[in-house]
């Protein structure tokens, strides 16, 4: 059965960020994708998903921790594509294309204090500080080259999966705001998700955060709800959930028909982040 | 070991034997084991001793940190004081600081930080056998008597007579499917345990044999005997060495999932 293989040390899994980093990233965040954020509305796009990748690298690292360290289960890379395409992860890490989740941890360009709230067990609430680990910065700058950064992508993982053929095939995770400025990416989307491990094919995943204002959409089966053409091209570019993750969405109270697919629409951040969560979620982690 | 012809003990008490096993994940090293039971090794002794007979195996949680010793915690409590559904409740929030106080006071990376924050769980079974047989040998029922308490999908089976007589606190393999309820060292998230935590008593004597697992090869125990087999004959009378190999085996062709397995097997003669 496919998508089943246990993601171990030995046979870890991978997951790929594609974060578009164009001049439009900086306009701002529709409402409802700030919803949760001090100043919904006037957010730009590119920190919204920076806050989110940051969010979902912390919760990664937290999942591989145990008593003895971190767990190397997973690889991890973000390739930015914007004035140029490239790694993006900042600090320790710059430069570095796919990172053992242990070297992740160990490695966030920075280490910022919040405190927050929380129950203390007899009813009230007390203030905690928490620690959010900083390893990738907003950028908003240039075009969006999203042939190259998928061509990149190709490159990185094709060699991937023939080190691991054992492994939970990788999952790639595409943000943007959804218009590529170097020509229709469909092509080399097919051939990512038609490399594979012994386990099944690559899974590709799209969180496209919009400049218009309209209703958002999550892991839809058709494309007849989406709003404009670029919203159709890239559901059309993203994988359909495998059983398990499609368990898990209904699970977190979503809607996922079958042949839903790993696709958001103007999401609010707390609905990105419980995609990246969905879309990341081991199914099976020794 | 093997459960044998009863046998009347020279003071009049049933005697008990013990004997742990433990399995870890197949990719993991062994002192990465998540899973504990009481007593760890090779015991024997009589039910009317004076601390009585305890024996209870706990699965950490693979998902938090340092659940390992958390669930050893708890298999040495009850061993140590007997833990039935008013203590283990009562008793959790001492006992969650005092695993907080042996994993904490120490720099640590955020992460570590982070996930001590959210706790550690684990799924728990106690028994404890209590009063002396009315009768000697021969096994009359008598005073004999056992408690269980569990939460989560820990397990316990009786076996007299080459058939199962109790499964408790799950019945059908199909129950290991949902998120089992968890012991956790956090008050917070033990908020609603109570209503998890089942009990159970019955008779027993000697000839009865209890075995007492975590839940990955509690899920085969039931499955198999759901298929009319009688999975306690590949238990009863297996060294380590075999029940690892047996382990082994039954994960590749995969009739048991890979997890920690903790196998308690507690004979009465």
């Amino acid at each position: 059965m496919a998508y089943s293989a246990e993601i171990s040390r030995t046979n870890p899994s991978c997951f790929l960020f594609l974060i578009d980093q164009s001049g439009s990233m900086q306009d701002p965040a529709p409402p409802a994708m700030g919803a949760d954020a001090p100043a919904a509305g006037t957010r730009a796009k590119a920190q919204s998903v920076a806050d989110a990748v940051n969010r979902l690298l912390q919760n990664l690292v937290i999942k591989c921790a145990k008593s003895e360290g971190v767990r190397d289960y997973y690889q991890v890379g973000v390739i930015g594509y914007g004035a140029g395409v490239g790694p993006a992860l900042g600090g320790p890490l710059a430069g570095r294309d796919l990172v053992p989740i242990s070297e992740i941890a160990d490695s966030p360009a920075r280490v910022e204090e919040r405190t927050r709230k929380v129950e203390d067990g007899a009813g009230g609430l007390v203030d905690q500080t928490v620690k959010l680990p900083i390893w990738f910065d907003p950028v908003a700058n240039g075009g969006t080259p999203m042939c190259q950064a998928m061509r990149q992508a190709e490159t990185l993982l094709g060699g991937w999966v023939q080190e691991h053929n054992l492994s939970f095939p990788p999952i790639v995770i595409n943000i943007t705001d959804g218009e590529s400025t170097d020509g229709d990416p469909t092509e080399i989307a097919e051939r990512i998700k038609a490399l594979r491990t012994s386990d099944g094919a690559c899974l590709l995943f799209t969180l496209h955060i919009s400049s218009q204002s309209a209703a958002p959409v999550q892991f839809p089966a058709a494309e007849a709800t989406l709003p404009d053409q670029y919203a159709r091209l890239l559901f059309g570019l993203s994988s359909e959930l495998p059983d398990f993750m499609l368990s898990f969405a209904r699970d977190e109270g979503f809607a996922a028909a079958p042949g839903a697919r790993g696709f958001v629409f103007n999401s609010d951040m707390v609905t990105v982040i419980r995609f990246l969560d969905i879309g990341t979620r081991p199914s099976n982690l020794r | 070991m093997s459960a044998g012809p009863p046998e009347a003990p020279a003071d009049g008490a049933v005697r008990w034997a013990a004997q742990p096993y433990r399995v870890q994940k197949a990719g993991n090293a062994p002192e990465e084991m998540e899973d504990a039971c009481y007593p760890s090794r090779a015991a024997s002794g009589a039910t009317d001793s004076a601390a009585g007979a305890r024996f209870a195996v706990a699965d950490g949680a693979t998902e938090a940190s340092f659940s390992g010793l958390w669930a050893s915690t708890l298999v040495r409590l009850h061993g140590r004081v007997g833990l039935a559904a008013e203590t283990l409740l009562e008793g959790l929030p001492r006992w969650g600081r005092y695993w907080r106080r042996r994993v904490g006071g120490r720099a640590l990376p955020w992460y570590a930080e982070e996930k001590l924050r959210s706790g550690a769980f684990a799924a728990f079974a106690g028994l404890r056998l209590c009063g002396a047989p009315a009768g000697a040998a021969g096994g009359s029922e008598g005073g004999l008597r056992w408690e269980a308490v569990a939460a989560g999908d820990s397990c316990l089976f009786q076996v007299r007579d080459d058939a199962l007589v109790v499964a408790f606190p799950l019945d059908s393999a199909a129950a290991f499917g949902s998120r089992p309820a968890l012991i956790s060292t956090e008050p917070a998230a033990n908020a609603g345990l109570a209503a998890h935590v089942r009990r159970a008593d019955g008779g027993c004597r000697a000839g009865d044999t209890f075995y007492l697992m975590t839940d990955a090869l509690a899920a085969w125990f039931l499955g198999a005997v759901e298929r009319g087999e009688r999975p306690w004959q590949v238990l009863e009378r297996a060294t380590q060495s075999a029940f690892g190999a047996w382990v082994d085996a039954a994960r590749r062709e995969r009739h048991l999932r890979n997890d920690d397995v903790v196998l308690l097997r507690v004979v009465l003669r």
